[in-house]
């Protein structure tokens, strides 16, 4: 048994004293919700809007800070086999909102019964656990069949593995049941209140909470905000006092940053936009053709234009801000620099000449229209590639229209979509590449399919060596950077902006708990 | 005249029924998947996708769906949001009312108002009065709302944050009773009145022309001839010859009650029914939009019927004819 890496301790001890310390307590902190929560159960739904609430309900037997650490949670401590395929998980004493103690039997429940079966962000981590233990109700044990790189990572509420009351749950069908649909009832720091749809969800503080002395607000109150200038609004009237990195619009930072009234958190999870490229249509199959693209691409450019000048120009397939899985020998730069007579050379040697309009062929690109950024950086596209003879034509959609175009009927040619990595590429990005996820939404809708990639990725994913796992990522990259099914463009740096007023959320995950989130005197 | 609405009443029928029928069949006609909006980004287990397809029935034909759809209706059942997973008719009753709190006092005082003005307009002999309110009532109607919205936001609520920017209420602890009442009208007070802005402009319009005309009538040179006071003439007598169209146009504005809000509702935050709507095209809630469709359709059919009424209860000629039909 090896025990608990020693970053962990220490961020936990940190945190366990920073709740000792006295706070300024109570007050309503108000966060920005962009539409109606499905449902309150994050292990059913990673659409947003279900997981800020929640995530503040529900907790994980970990969770994850920003700098990628993992810190205990429901779970106390726990070792791992020397082999990686053990993972035991002392639990601590705490109990659901109802009063109900939570023992080792929800947490086998939860993994077996809903979070397998149902969420998408966990079916990496149920497709290793092989068996689940419960020696006594303090002590959990997971058999996987073989090592999984990111199973810690995955066992928090962000990804899917909010511990939910069995009680409640079985015998149900978890999508109805009430405590999916209006009712939650957790272990975490704020309870259930009140939800007044179109308007509000309200949270009121958990007096039982496991962690003396959290959390330190009354209440949070998530408010219904669809339009994205209206968020913005709202933050700069006083009138909420969080805006999750992903419902604030870029062409607003420059509103808020340098103003000493907020504070802009960097997202702790890198995202990447990227140009999928569908290899079944005839003028996309060949390599050269898409690398021709990517050299007609001026990604700085791009960078500028569409972006708002936030993130950075892409250099490889996956993001560079995932140091230990990033390729320090791939560079698009050196690869593709943006050079449009090289573009022009090779789509003529690709056998593509140019008609007599000028025009070599022509291709749809589909993208959300409700994306600012997507409208403007298919714009620029359009006017990059008409530079090589590659006619672009603009097919702005709907969400629900898009989505099953691209994702299960194949029927686009270029799609412009931006992919969050959930903090590691076993869970967020080799999903767009990967054998496995072809005709699932957000899964690999190119066509391409390689099985030394996919090899690498598995290996990637199954490593419990971190140095073992960035060495096959990086090795995937490499072939992903020549075959190039898909266009990485630009590493996304999101914000999330806060009212200067309300402290503690640096040290929260993607979606945070506001567990020890205060109001400064 | 009761036989006149029963009558009316009955051709409604019909109508409503053909405003659901075709409206089914173009949401399903127009691309989109409901259950995208539901599983999120990431790709979900199969299992789950077609367990939630079957849930939904959306694995039936088209026309088995209508069926059933109807069957359902038959019966007052409106169905159950696939997005909200909350009964349909539970969800139209909370936005209805908020919609309503937010459209009642606008139509009260864009009809009150838009009489008065257009009457001052009509009536009086200074020329830059007639053209400011003609301005006025042009400039109501014909600037976007997303635009004098925004501005009015970023001004009030953002730089001078003397009214709220969103919302109907605020959400940091308001005492009940009369702190909320006045809290809920500072958050009317900027869509409320840019909502009235619009509707009292087409109102003024229609009153000034009808009052122009009404003034040249016989009977008022004979009522001055007389020598009644120019009041009593006014109200009594040039008022209810000119209100015909002018009852046409606040009618018309009757009908855009539930759905003619949508831009107010989005700009201010407001949580209503066109709020709603929005959100349900957005996510491909089916039984949410019929809802919405079912509502629209009944509140036209009784606003015109309230407008054919109040021609009566205003044109004792119009009286007659119903009768006699």
């Amino acid at each position: 048994m090896r025990p608990m890496p020693m970053a962990a301790v220490g961020t936990a001890l940190a945190l366990c004293a920073g709740a000792a310390l006295a706070q300024g307590t109570g007050g309503t902190a108000i966060f920005v919700l962009g539409s109606d929560p499905s449902g309150l159960n994050r292990n059913l739904s990673t659409s947003t809007p279900d997981g800020l609430v929640a995530c503040k309900v529900y907790e994980g037997l970990v969770d994850v800070t920003p700098e990628g650490d993992i810190v205990p949670r429901l779970a106390e401590s726990w070792e791992i086999s020397e082999d990686g395929t053990t993972y035991t998980f002392h639990l601590r004493d705490a109990t659901f909102h109802d009063g109900t103690p939570f023992t080792s039997a929800d947490v086998k429940y939860t993994y077996e019964e809903i979070s397998g079966k149902f969420s998408s962000v966990f079916s990496g981590a149920a497709k290793a656990i092989e068996s689940i233990d419960t020696p006594s109700p303090h002590e959990v044990v997971l058999h996987l069949s073989k090592p999984y790189g990111p199973l810690l990572r995955t066992l928090n509420c962000t990804q899917g593995a909010a511990i939910l009351p069995k009680h409640l749950y079985e015998g149900t069908d978890p999508a109805t049941n009430p405590v999916t649909t209006s009712e939650p009832v957790g272990t975490g720091p704020f309870m259930f209140d009140e939800w007044r749809r179109g308007q509000y969800v309200k949270l009121a503080k958990n007096p039982d909470y496991w962690e003396e002395g959290l959390p330190y607000l009354d209440a949070v109150i998530g408010q219904v905000l669809p339009q994205s200038s209206s968020r913005t609004q709202a933050l700069m009237a006083g009138e909420v006092d969080y805006v999750n990195f992903t419902l604030l619009p870029s062409n607003d930072y420059m509103m808020l940053e340098g103003n000493p009234a907020y504070t802009m958190i960097p997202s702790p999870v890198p995202a990447i936009d990227v140009m999928l490229a569908n290899t079944r249509n005839p003028d996309l199959a060949d390599p050269k053709v898409r690398q021709a693209m990517m050299m007609a691409i001026d990604r700085s450019q791009l960078l500028a234009t569409a972006f708002n000048g936030i993130g950075a120009a892409a250099t490889m397939p996956f993001t560079n801000r995932m140091g230990w899985a990033a390729d320090a020998d791939t560079d698009f730069d050196a690869l593709y620099p943006y050079d449009p007579e090289k573009a022009n050379a090779l789509l003529d040697e690709a056998g593509r000449p140019r008609g007599a309009d000028g025009t070599r062929f022509a291709l749809s690109v589909k993208y959300f229209s409700t994306e600012s950024d997507s409208q403007l950086e298919a714009t620029a596209l359009k006017a990059m590639l008409q530079q090589v003879g590659i006619e672009l034509v603009l097919e702005p959609g709907e969400r629900v229209s898009v989505i099953p175009a691209v994702f299960t009927s194949f029927d686009y040619d270029l799609a412009l979509v931006a992919y969050n990595s959930g903090g590691d590429p076993a869970i967020g990005l080799t999903r767009i590449w990967s054998s496995a996820t072809e005709g699932r939404n957000f899964g690999n809708p190119t066509g391409y399919s390689s099985p030394e990639v996919d090899a690498l990725f598995e290996e990637g994913q199954t490593a419990t060596d971190r140095a073992v796992r960035g060495e096959a990522y990086a090795a995937a990259q490499r072939i992903l950077a020549r075959d190039l099914p898909v266009l990485t463009l630009h590493e996304r740096i999101a914000q999330s902006g806060v009212s200067s007023k309300l402290r503690g959320l640096e040290e929260e995950y993607y979606l945070p708990s506001f567990r020890s989130a205060h109001f400064a005197d | 005249m009761t036989r006149f609405i029963l009558s009316r009443l009955a051709y409604a029928v019909p109508v409503v029924l053909a405003v659901l029928v075709t409206n089914f069949l173009l949401t399903r006609l127009v691309p989109g998947d409901p259950v995208t909006a539901l599983i999120g980004d990431f790709p979900a287990p199969p299992d789950y996708v077609a367990r939630l397809r079957a849930e939904f029935g959306l694995d039936d034909s088209v026309w088995t769906q209508l069926r059933l759809y109807l069957a359902n209706l038959a019966q007052g059942e409106l169905g159950y949001s696939f997005f909200n997973r909350q009964p349909v008719i539970a969800l139209l009753a909370e936005r209805t009312v908020n919609t309503l709190i937010l459209m009642v006092p606008v139509l009260v005082l864009s009809s009150v108002l838009g009489i008065l003005l257009g009457m001052l307009a009509a009536v009086q002999k200074v020329r830059w009065i007639d053209v400011t309110i003609t301005a006025l009532s042009l400039g109501g109607k014909s600037i976007p709302i997303f635009w004098s919205g925004q501005v009015l936001i970023l001004l009030l609520a953002v730089h001078f944050k003397v009214l709220p920017a969103q919302g109907m209420q605020s959400l940091r602890g308001v005492e009940p009773g009369w702190p909320a009442f006045v809290d809920l009208a500072e958050h009317w007070l900027m869509p409320g009145l840019i909502a009235t802005a619009f509707n009292l402009a087409i109102v003024a319009r229609v009153a000034r022309v009808s009052f122009k005309e009404a003034m040249l009538g016989d009977y008022v040179t004979t009522a001055s001839a007389a020598g009644l006071p120019r009041r009593k003439i006014l109200f009594g007598h040039v008022l209810p010859n000119a209100l015909i169209p002018v009852v046409t146009v606040i009618g018309h504005n009757l009908t855009n009650l539930l759905t003619g809000t949508i831009m107010v509702e989005a700009v201010f935050g407001w949580p209503g029914i066109g709020e709603l709507f929005m959100s349900s095209i957005a996510s491909r809630d089916y039984p949410v939009l019929q809802g919405i469709f079912l509502a629209v359709a009944l509140v036209t059919v009784l606003a015109n019927l309230l407008t054919d009424i109040l021609y009566a209860v205003i044109d004792p000629r119009v009286r007659d004819s119903y009768v006699r039909a």
